[in-house]
């Protein structure tokens, strides 16, 4: 069986701080080397849905962005955009055409991946700055270990049993 | 009876602005608008290598990258005293040309049309054709899902008076998806030149650093013949379908009635001659453009810095809790008057100053089929039509530069950084003019300003008081349903802002919308 095409994309903004971590991690993840050919790091700044439309016929995709998952700084939560869809309250982020509304809008052109897990690292101080602060940065070889495990799981392995209840918040906790 | 209707935030735009309007008697007769984020990049940049502020200064904004890396260029070009070889000044006209068209499509399908396309219609659709019957297969998904962001980020949306005809509907939602595909192409045709996107990381001080040969001329212009088809077939036919469901939007919408273009596109390498020519046009005469006569206030700015700066010595200084402040936009003023930028300030300029004989005729061929005077461009449709006809310009003349461009010659020219300068790029984003400003010392970068489109568009109150441009033109639109004011939302949105590059992020510890949030 062929090797699945699987891309990690890097969202956020790194102008301010820990919003750009996602960038940051996926910037370590390639300088750790060593990932098999059938991986791309892509880092799509805050231009999401550019990055999705070019995804069609990627069967993993690994996206790493900055999540405030009401966490200690660093947390590293990890779900599926429907566990998103599902629980929002109101509608989505209605101010851009974000992480979330591109996913959507993905769905809607029938190009999305087969398979969407979302890494988020939950920020601490997102004010202008390129580097992010020192508690995050601390985190970010972590990130990059649960992207590599990741990497190699297998389909379905991700969503299975990683949502937990946990003060009337779904929060899967990596 | 008067009330105070508040649209926040808007929907559909890039970043975050909250509009404040008050209705009497059906009308707009006042309105704020606030730009909610913070603009920070001046003080990261300080103390940094001056060649970093292209790549820096790209990711103010997802949307035009391009733009900003053209300004910062030529702000450092103008810094070191480099000038670009001709290959160098085609691949950047080319890149942005890009950038435009794809950012023209966007605005108009995938953020403004929908304010006049019922998008519901998808449901009702009996056809064959495959993406439409997945649509609404998708659709209908959502719909029985019941979810809180079902069918988003389409739905919710304001009630309102939605082109009624099915028909018309299922073919504008058609042509969505098809805009979908060309922006794609317009964004691989940019990398093309551009090394990659979204943050082109090939145009540099002294030009552009991708060579250039027959493969890359052979693949850009294979997919702007799609681009320019589109254009012609699609878009601007189908922003005049709009204009003629809605003609009352030619005299909604005014506002200020003064334009402001740097111009952009350089048509020789000492930029004297552009394709788009810098001027402006007050009270109803065009005039040359100097920018020396640009100040930035900040009396109901959210910065304690001093007022009635130019741009080159201006200060960021934050001051959340300033009294009588409203916005976190500065207010950018020429010759202390409110002027307005964009498409519509680059193709009115051009052809009340006679600077581009094919704008000129097609402003003027569309001014004739609605038998409408020149005063009726300054309007919501009116912008919309600036911005689809101004897109075919720009791609026509693309076709042209790809082939001015000669195989193994150079696309770059040596710099050296020196150790104090001064430095100016203006440029025009498509969204309006663009202008970066540089101070250098000990070869590191001391100041960085830059003041972006949105910031002249969606400026609050100056120091005396004038309204900003789109303040301006909200006054006096007519809302049927101060529940939903969709005729005001179509005026802000005809201004295409975009305030995630004019601010960034305000609360630190932002709203929680939900147990997750992907900030």
């Amino acid at each position: 069986m062929a090797q699945p095409r699987t891309v990690v994309m890097g969202a956020g903004n790194i102008l301010l701080k820990d919003e750009g971590v996602g960038i940051h991690v996926i910037r370590a993840l390639k300088k750790d080397g060593a990932l098999p050919p059938n991986v791309e790091v892509v880092d799509c700044g805050t231009a999401a849905l550019d990055a999705l439309q070019s995804l069609a016929d990627v069967d993993k995709l690994i996206v790493v962005d900055a999540v405030r998952g009401g966490d200690e700084p660093g947390a590293i939560y990890r779900f599926s955009p429907e566990d998103i869809f599902e629980k929002r309250s109101e509608s989505l982020s209605l101010h851009q055409l974000g992480l979330l509304e591109a996913l959507k809008m993905a769905g809607m052109l029938g190009t999305v991946p087969k398979e969407i897990v979302i890494v988020g690292i939950q920020p601490e101080d997102v004010s202008p700055g390129l580097e992010p602060s020192p508690e995050i940065k601390r985190r970010i070889p972590e990130a990059v270990e649960v992207i590599k495990r990741l990497i190699q799981t297998e389909q379905g392995e991700c969503k299975d049993g990683v949502l937990k209840r946990r003060k009337g918040r779904h929060v899967a906790r990596v | 009876m008067k009330t105070t209707v508040v649209i926040d935030p808007i929907t559909r735009i890039e970043g975050h602005l909250r509009v404040d309007v008050e209705v009497e008697d059906g009308k707009v007769t006042d309105a704020r608008a606030a730009g909610e984020m913070f603009r920070g990049i001046e003080g990261i940049l300080r103390g940094r290598n001056p060649v970093d502020a292209q790549q820096i200064t790209q990711r103010i904004c997802g949307v035009c990258p391009a733009s900003h890396a053209q300004a910062a260029t030529l702000n450092l070009d103008n810094a070191f005293g480099v000038t670009p070889p001709e290959n160098g000044r085609l691949i950047r006209n080319l890149v942005l040309g890009a950038n435009y068209i794809q950012s023209h499509i966007l605005h108009f399908y995938h953020l403004a049309a929908l304010d006049y396309v019922d998008i519901t219609a998808i449901l009702k659709y009996t056809g064959n054709d495959p993406n439409l019957k997945r649509v609404k297969a998708w659709a209908q998904a959502e719909v029985d899902s019941g979810r809180a962001t079902a069918v988003a980020p389409f739905l919710p949306r304001y009630k309102g008076d939605y082109i009624a005809d099915t028909e018309l509907n299922i073919g504008a939602i058609a042509h969505y998806l098809e805009a979908l595909k060309m922006r794609r192409e317009a964004q691989e045709m940019l990398a093309i030149f551009g090394g990659k996107m979204p943050h082109a990381v090939a145009i540099l001080p002294g030009g552009a650093s991708e060579k250039v040969t027959v493969d890359k001329i052979v693949a850009f212009k294979s997919r702007l013949r799609e681009l320019r088809t589109f254009i012609d077939t699609v878009y601007i036919p189908d922003v005049l379908a709009v204009a003629d469901g809605y003609k009352q939007y030619f005299g909604i919408g005014v506002g200020c009635g003064n334009l402001l273009a740097y111009g952009v596109f350089e048509e020789d390498v000492s930029g004297s001659k552009k394709l788009f020519p810098a001027g402006t046009y007050i009270d109803g005469a065009a005039g040359p453009f100097s920018d020396a006569k640009i100040a930035e206030y900040v009396k109901k700015s959210r910065y304690s810095s001093a007022t009635g700066k130019h741009p080159s010595e201006g200060e960021t200084t934050p001051d959340e809790r300033k009294r009588g402040a409203y916005s976190w936009l500065k207010a950018p003023r020429y010759d202390k008057k409110v002027l307005e930028v964009g498409p519509l300030a680059r193709m009115a300029v051009a052809h009340l100053t006679g600077g581009n004989d094919k704008a000129s005729k097609l402003v003027t061929d569309t001014l004739k089929r609605y038998d409408a005077p020149v005063s009726a461009l300054f309007s919501v449709l009116g912008r919309h039509a600036a911005r689809a006809l101004e897109c075919k310009v720009v791609a026509d003349r693309c076709a042209e530069w790809v082939a001015e461009l000669k195989p193994g010659e150079p696309s770059h020219a040596k710099f050296e950084i020196p150790k104090e300068a001064t430095g100016m790029g203006l440029t025009e984003a498509p969204r309006g003019a663009l202008g970066h400003w540089i101070t250098i010392k000990n070869k590191k970068i001391d100041s960085y300003q830059c003041v972006v489109p949105t910031t002249w568009n969606a400026s609050p109150r100056d120091d005396r008081k004038q309204p900003g441009p789109m303040e301006q033109a909200l006054v006096g639109t007519p809302i049927a349903d101060p529940e939903n004011p969709i005729e005001a939302l179509r005026v802000v949105r005809s201004f295409d802002p975009c305030i995630a590059c004019a601010v960034h992020m305000v609360t630190p510890d932002g709203r929680t919308l939900n147990e997750f949030r992907a900030v």
